[in-house]
């Protein structure tokens, strides 16, 4: 753990992090300005509730390639007291490769969503941001975790 | 006679079990529905809603649950033309606004496609949606800066309007944002006020005639399944669906509000009809709210203004009628 | 209830394969939910696209990453640190008494912080290290960081309450208030827990050293700025400057300040602190995406029908009624992610015991417990799998083992809490 990473590794962490970092600074931001704002001076910021959920949503799926890059998943291990190091390590493999597809399943699935929402031109109520982006977004988080996956299945240990 | 073929749908509903929408209007229907095909089809209620409340159409749409019922105003870029109703100075009572705006859906709006991808069974709105607050309001004087909770939508438009300060919260986070102080005061139907439980933190309801807004819903059907009835039973269905849904759902909502009127009765609420300079400074105030709606359904084709003043015709008349 | 039952199974069995345990929930929840429909896997999909897109859409669950983030705020401020050197000065010299200490800490944390997994993952970070330099066993230290975190839902601010409180429209200050006995109450079971496993076995819990009233004294005095950031954020609730869900982000926000104040940001650590919150609300809204695709496919099954034809079967008495779902959500709890199975079943339970005539305030406390049991039973338990995570040294299996008495603990005071409906409604029967 204590072995510096490589430096395409942290730029590659950075891609998502300084995104899913600003979002959360921002989101705790605006809830402050909103309350302060309305409480002094009456005056709430217009549709500050649903540009929170949007913000949620980037925060989450800008996370997941990060979570996923840092094997960071809730997993249970009691099967590797069963396995010696060699079996352990042929077992992530496989695990990768499924949790790769799975995440290719699920990127063709928010992809025709997306494609949907597009075409309704759904919106958010007040302040009519667009949802469409925000799920293409969605879909382009898991395709990218699903990259990282396979990466995973052939990285050298 | 050969035992008949029968279908069970799902029916599901994003407010509780025992709101008058499920336990009256929806279970109502459903044993309407039952008898009408001499119990060919069936329903069963689904224990909990498949998608938050927004995502009801395309739950319905996509078959995560055949029956269902939503806001138009939840996808306000898909449902444009259903605004009309819930804008400022409507219907008295649901039953009138609720009849008013099917025929004229009927009529005008459902070629239009608004609702397509689903089977819409009937089209209706809950009761003039009113001003409540903490503290006495007399003129719009008292409204400017006012904490106002609303849903988004018309409600939200019109509080702008009004010079309320406009926040839009969950409608369940309401009592605690009256009772904590964080908001002034809310629009909401009669009913919601018995339903989130707000007469006790509330001091004034002021009335204004037609209301400051409505919500218009859609009660529909996934379409495969509607397609996959027996021809005798769409045609059972078909009665009891339209306008008849209309006044189902119009009459509940009332009947929901007048309990709603009592409790606020009961426990000290005043109820104070607001005065015609008030009334007037209001309508004025919102002529730009009903300004866009018509250009948005003229962008659609439809001659907005004409369609507006045949809405209030079919209002007179529906109020007439009872 | 027989499919329901096939696929918690198969699930448990993927998550011991390894298979991440979000995606296992999700992909046993999306067959499932096929299977179901006489294999129509168009709306399994639909079902599956509801979920990922509305999931993160929800304004309530905002409160979340919030209150990871002042989590983590509160440990960089140096306060997590204070309350539990504070803790220690008067309880470190008895047997277990670190253990005992990271209990009260975490109470008081609980205070300031909304959340269990924050809660867990931070003593992880500032007690656990400690734990170890003194020679506790790997079971008891895992166990008392795990158990001691179930304390930041029950003792207020809480997003379970927030949660519950907005979908059964309860009052969420009364909730807020009704919180402190019980919070109280379980800090001393479990206590009596950490008792327990270092009189079965003394080498676990080795005495720390005593301090002396100057040093106690020293060490309370440094614990204001965690005081001044619970007035403020209960403060501000009550006070109707800020909702119970903004208080998460004015909470936060008070955290920063006092981070910046004390000197102990800088962009380096703001962005570490940033980036970690990010990383777990990404984890943890995985996780409940999966369950809640699962809870889907529960909700097709007869599952939900069952469960309540079972509980109005025991029509001796309302108590009965109660305690049959106390007993369900135990054992639902072990198995299902702690959000999702509350989604699913208050819909279930809730018009039920409220018909029964129930307070939904007191019913509100005892959602709370056992969410808090279900967080620390084996083998699906988030503030388990916060503490594996954070701790790579640790297995899974020592973890399981240490949260037990933890575990029972919260069990009894759940009993009492049932039993005892004036430990939770006391406080609140104040507030107009
Ligand atoms: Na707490
Ligand atoms: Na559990």
């Amino acid at each position: 753990m204590s072995v510096p990473e490589p430096r395409w590794k942290r730029r590659a962490d950075a891609l998502l992090g300084v995104p899913a970092s600003v979002v959360l600074l921002a989101m705790m931001g605006l809830t402050v300005v909103d309350v302060v704002a309305r409480y002094r001076f009456s005056r709430p910021v217009r549709g500050a509730f649903e540009v929170t959920e949007l913000m949620l949503v980037v925060l989450i799926f800008a996370g997941l390639p990060l979570v996923s890059f840092s094997d960071e998943h809730a997993v249970m291990d009691f099967v590797d007291r069963l396995l010696g190091p060699r079996g352990q390590g042929r077992l992530q493999r496989c695990v990768h490769v499924v949790n790769a597809a799975f995440m290719f399943l699920l990127t063709w699935l928010m992809w025709r969503k997306a494609d949907r929402i597009w075409a309704y031109g759904d919106a958010t109520d007040v302040l009519r941001i667009l949802y469409g982006p925000f799920v293409y977004f969605m879909a382009i988080t898991l395709a990218f975790a699903g990259v990282i996956h396979l990466y995973k299945v052939v990285e050298r240990r | 006679p050969a035992p008949a073929q029968t279908t069970t749908l799902t029916m599901s509903s994003w407010v509780s079990p025992q709101h008058h929408i499920t336990a009256v209007v929806l279970q109502g229907w459903a044993n309407e529905a039952e008898k009408a095909t001499n119990g060919r089809v069936k329903f069963s209620m689904l224990p909990k809603h498949p998608s938050a409340p927004p995502g009801t159409f395309d739950a319905v749409r996509d078959g995560l649950v055949d029956l269902s019922f939503v806001t138009a105003s939840y996808t306000p870029a898909r449902h444009i033309l259903p605004l009309m109703p819930e804008l400022p100075g409507s219907g008295d009572t649901a039953l009138a606004n609720s009849i008013a705006y099917s025929r004229i859906h009927w009529k005008h709006f459902h070629k239009l496609g608004e609702y397509k991808g689903v089977k819409l069974l009937g089209v209706f709105t809950h009761g003039p949606g009113q001003m409540f607050t903490k503290k006495p309001v007399r003129s719009i004087a008292d409204v400017q800066g006012l904490k106002i909770r609303t849903g988004g939508g018309v409600a939200e438009q019109v509080a702008k309007a009004l010079g309320a300060s406009a926040f839009v919260k969950p409608a369940p986070e309401s009592y605690e944002l009256l009772s904590s102080g964080v908001a002034d005061g809310v629009f909401f139907p009669l009913e919601s006020i018995i339903s989130f439980k707000l007469e006790t933190v509330l001091e004034q309801a002021t009335l204004f005639p037609g209301g400051m807004y409505s919500s218009a819903f859609g009660f529909f059907m996934n379409e495969d399944k509607w397609n996959k009835l027996p021809r005798q039973d769409q045609e059972a269905l078909e009665k009891i669906s339209g306008e008849h849904i209309a006044r189902l759902a119009g009459n509940s909502w009332d009947e929901a509000d007048r309990k709603g009127m009592e409790a606020l009765k009961k426990s000290g609420v005043k109820i104070v009809n607001a005065n015609s300079e008030f009334v007037a400074e209001v309508k004025k105030r919102s002529t730009p709210i009903i300004e866009d709606w018509i250009q948005k359904a003229n962008a659609k084709g439809l001659d907005g203004a004409k369609i507006l003043a045949e809405f209030r015709d079919e209002l007179k008349k529906a109020a007439a009628v009872k | 209830m027989i499919e329901g039952l096939v696929g918690l199974a198969v699930m448990m069995l993927l998550c011991c394969l390894r298979i991440p345990i979000s995606f296992s929930m999700a992909l046993v929840g999306m067959v499932g939910y096929a299977y179901m429909r006489d294999w129509n896997w168009t709306v399994a999909f639909a079902t599956v696209q509801t979920k990922l897109y509305e999931t993160g859409r929800n304004y309530t669950l905002s409160v979340v990453p919030l209150f990871i983030l002042m989590g983590n705020f509160v440990t960089r401020a140096g306060m997590s640190q204070e309350l539990f050197r504070a803790a220690y000065a008067f309880i470190g010299h008895l047997r277990g008494g670190l253990a005992m200490a990271t209990i009260w800490a975490s109470a008081g944390f609980g205070g300031i912080c909304g959340s269990s997994i924050a809660t867990a993952a931070t003593f992880a970070k500032v007690a656990y290290p400690s734990m170890k330099k003194f020679g506790y066993s790997d079971r008891l230290a895992a166990g008392v960081v795990a158990g001691g975190g179930t304390l930041g839902i029950m003792i207020p601010p809480s997003t379970i309450m927030v949660i519950y409180g907005i979908f059964t429209e309860t009052n969420i200050g009364k909730l807020f208030a009704a919180g402190i006995v019980p919070g109280i109450v379980g800090a001393i079971l479990l206590c009596g827990a950490v008792q327990y496993m270092t009189w079965r076995d003394p080498a676990s819990g080795p005495r720390g050293e005593r301090s002396t009233w100057g040093e106690r004294f020293r060490a309370l005095k440094d614990v204001w700025a965690v005081a001044v950031l619970f007035l403020f954020v209960m403060g501000g609730i009550y006070g109707g400057l800020f909702t119970a869900t903004e208080g998460a982000a004015m909470g936060a926000f008070g955290a920063m300040v006092f981070a910046l104040w004390r000197r102990a940001l800088t962009w380096t650590t703001l962005y570490a602190a940033l980036l970690e919150s990010a990383r777990t609300t990404a984890m943890l809204f995985m996780i409940l995406i999966g369950a809640l695709i699962f809870a889907e496919f529960v909700n097709i099954t007869t599952m939900p029908a069952d469960l309540k034809a079972f509980v109005t079967r025991f029509n001796v008495g309302p108590t009965m009624v109660v305690a049959a779902i106390c007993a369900i959500y135990v054992v639902l709890g072990t198995a299902m992610e702690e959000l999702s199975m509350i989604l699913l079943t208050i819909p279930v339970f809730f018009p039920v015991v409220v018909h029964l005539g129930f307070d939904p305030i007191w019913f509100g406390i005892i959602i709370v417990c056992v969410v808090e049991i279900g967080l620390i039973s084996p083998p699906v338990g988030m503030n388990m799998f916060v503490l594996r995570t954070l701790i790579p040294e640790l297995s899974t299996a020592t973890i399981f083992s240490g949260v037990l008495p933890f575990m029972w603990a919260d069990v009894l005071r759940l009993a009492l809490l049932v039993a005892f409906p004036i430990l939770s409604l006391w406080l609140p029967s104040f507030m107009k």
